[in-house]
């Protein structure tokens, strides 16, 4: 089938028409995503007042206020001058567990997988146990050890997602390992880092991006909670899970400290599970 | 079936074993010993009350032993003192647990009816309703909790002024409170950790649902004429069932996470509450105790899971014979 469809030439216009029609979604995604980090490069020619420049003469300003689009806080600071400096720490402790947990994790699936027998058993065991484990717990138990800050709640997010992304690689190793080309490259010699490495791994690799990609949201979310409760970013620097808290105490007179920095949480976390979504959608229908 | 049950109870076991050697190894590990911070200058002055001091709590013996020691304490209750204020640690975890495993048992309960509910929607409804209703869970999860936490407290305290938005019982009303008033504080903590199992439920039960309707019996039953409600009800609901119970473990272990969040939003009395405060003052004991009673917590209810999953599926219960 896919022989036929290659020696058929297809007119560029098609191709690029039905690449726009699959896509649509992720590139929609990609562009929230893509205009916060144009935002924030942007920072010092978009905003007026900086991210900690206290005016108290401007305390509590509502939304739409010249020079604060998005209102100011108990202390003046400007709202949108902090969301944008909370740009690099949320999208960092969002992506940094999701693919460093995602490395170490298909690590230890490809061995699992791949070498099988006791080795497997034991390491299915030990994740299993793991799997559910409330992830809460460990961040408080890194952050009463280590001290609350961003490294030390990166550290227990990665941890926490780590079990369930080993599981997930094991399993595709498995279905992998008894494939012709696999027991081809083992009857040419190939040794198993060889295997792994060179034919495991890339096999792996659009699963493990796209688990990834998925993740990058939801841990935006997760960590965004663990700063909301003092575990993760800590003062002078800002995530948007700590403008949460910060706005949480103006609930009654100034909501829109609180709701505008969850809007932007729930915005750019969505749209790393929409892309991750559909990438999956297609790839799976390729299949 | 014995053998399930005896497997299941070991792992348990084994994840309270492993979470207090965690436990111990790392509060050992936090800089600073406990017997220079307990003496303070006193100890720099004298060396032998230093050298008293760790004899009496046992801090020159092999950490093994010293492992054994603390844990045959814990298993009987005995948690040590809080660094912080220097009361029992038991009775700080015992005024605690109450509200903790109440919010808990409530966002439960309405968290499975709701998604219960919802994913029968979302499984028979057609049209747009469906679509709404099978986006919505996905989106829940990534809105944060306490965000949603926030949002209720402004519409149904701040704006209609119906509920109080924060604590478990009204300043003045001490220690005689009325039943009314610790349910009209418990439901906006309920509403918004609910939603969180509600929609990982409803997310297990539509698709269910959908695979169900593709069997062989379900087709069946519907060319014999058999009601559409009945079918759901006597022929696809009864699978639904399954995969809840199998991911158990996992929507618990969503709601104690999410619940420490909410918690602290609803400035609730309860153990999220506790471990927090504690974390910042770093009151190491009050920590390891109330990280190993949600651990405990954790397992008992994926063991009542388990147990569930023995009771639904007679395939577990009664494996065939090989």
């Amino acid at each position: 089938m896919s022989a036929i469809t290659a020696t058929r030439v297809r007119p560029a216009r098609a191709v690029a028409v039905n690449f726009a029609t699959l896509h649509w979604r992720s590139f929609t995604a990609l562009g929230v995503i893509a205009l916060f980090v144009v935002l924030w490069l942007a920072r010092d020619m978009i905003t007026i007042y900086g991210p900690s420049s206290v005016r108290p003469s401007r305390a509590l300003l509502p939304i739409g206020s010249a020079g604060s689009p998005l209102g100011t806080d108990g202390f003046g600071r400007d709202l949108f001058s902090r969301l944008l400096a909370g740009v690099p720490f949320s999208l960092l402790f969002g992506a940094v567990p999701a693919f460093v947990g995602m490395a170490v994790g298909a690590a230890i699936g490809l061995v699992a997988g791949f070498a099988g027998g006791k080795v497997d058993r034991a390491i299915v065991a030990i994740l299993d146990v793991l799997l559910t484990f409330p992830f809460i717990l460990l961040a408080i138990i890194v952050s009463a050890v280590l001290g609350a800050s961003l490294q030390n709640a990166m550290i227990a997010v990665t941890l926490s997602i780590l079990p369930k992304n080993a599981r997930l690689i094991r399993s595709q190793t498995l279905s992998l390992k008894h494939r012709e080309f696999i027991t081809a490259s083992e009857l040419a010699g190939a040794g198993p880092v060889a295997v792994i490495v060179r034919h495991l791994l890339p096999n792996v690799l659009p699963t493990a991006l796209i688990v990834a990609s998925t993740d990058v949201g939801l841990m935006i979310t997760l960590t965004a909670g663990l700063s909301f409760i003092g575990l993760g970013v800590q003062p002078p620097d800002v995530d948007w899970g700590v403008l949460v808290a910060d706005g949480a105490r103006y609930i009654t007179s100034a909501p829109n400290l609180a709701f505008v920095p969850s809007i932007v949480i729930a915005l750019v976390s969505t749209s790393f599970v929409v892309l991750a979504d559909n990438e999956r959608r297609i790839l799976g229908a390729r299949q | 079936m014995g053998r399930y049950i005896a497997s299941r109870t070991g792992s348990s076991l084994l994840v309270l074993l492993g979470a207090s050697l965690i436990l111990f190894v790392a509060v050992r590990l936090v800089p600073g010993d406990p017997v220079t911070t307990q003496l303070g200058a006193a100890g720099i002055a004298n060396p032998e009350l230093v050298a008293r001091t760790i004899a009496s709590y046992g801090l020159d013996k092999p950490l093994p032993v010293q492992y054994f020691a603390w844990l045959s304490h814990v298993v009987t209750g005995d948690f040590g003192f809080s660094l912080v204020s220097g009361e029992r640690v038991t009775d700080i975890v015992s005024r605690r647990i109450g509200p903790s495993l109440l919010l808990g048992g409530a966002a439960s309960a309405a968290g499975l009816g709701l998604g219960l509910l919802w994913g029968i929607a979302a499984g028979y409804l057609s049209g747009s309703f469906r679509r709404v209703l099978r986006g919505a869970p996905m989106f829940v999860l990534v809105v944060p909790s306490f965000s949603v936490g926030l949002a209720v407290v402004f519409l149904f305290a701040v704006s209609l002024r119906l509920l109080p938005s924060s604590g478990i019982s009204s300043p003045l009303e001490g220690d005689q409170q009325s039943l009314g008033s610790l349910i009209a504080h418990l439901i906006l903590p309920t509403i918004a950790l609910c939603l969180v199992p509600a929609s990982l439920v409803a997310r297990l039960t539509y698709a269910t649902i959908d695979e169900v309707e593709q069997e062989e019996y379900v087709r069946t039953a519907r060319a014999l004429g058999i009601p559409a409600l009945r079918v759901a009800v006597q022929h696809s609901l009864p699978n639904v069932l399954l995969p809840i119970i199998t991911t158990g473990g996992l929507l618990v272990s969503a709601l104690i996470t999410n619940a420490v969040l909410i918690e602290s939003v609803f400035s609730w009395p309860g153990l999220g509450t506790m471990m927090i405060t504690a974390v910042q003052q770093r009151d190491y004991t009050v920590v390891q105790a109330g990280v190993l009673v949600v651990a405990v917590v954790y397992v008992l209810s994926s063991l009542v899971v388990d147990g569930l999953y023995l009771a639904a599926d007679p395939r577990v219960r009664n494996p065939p014979t090989e």
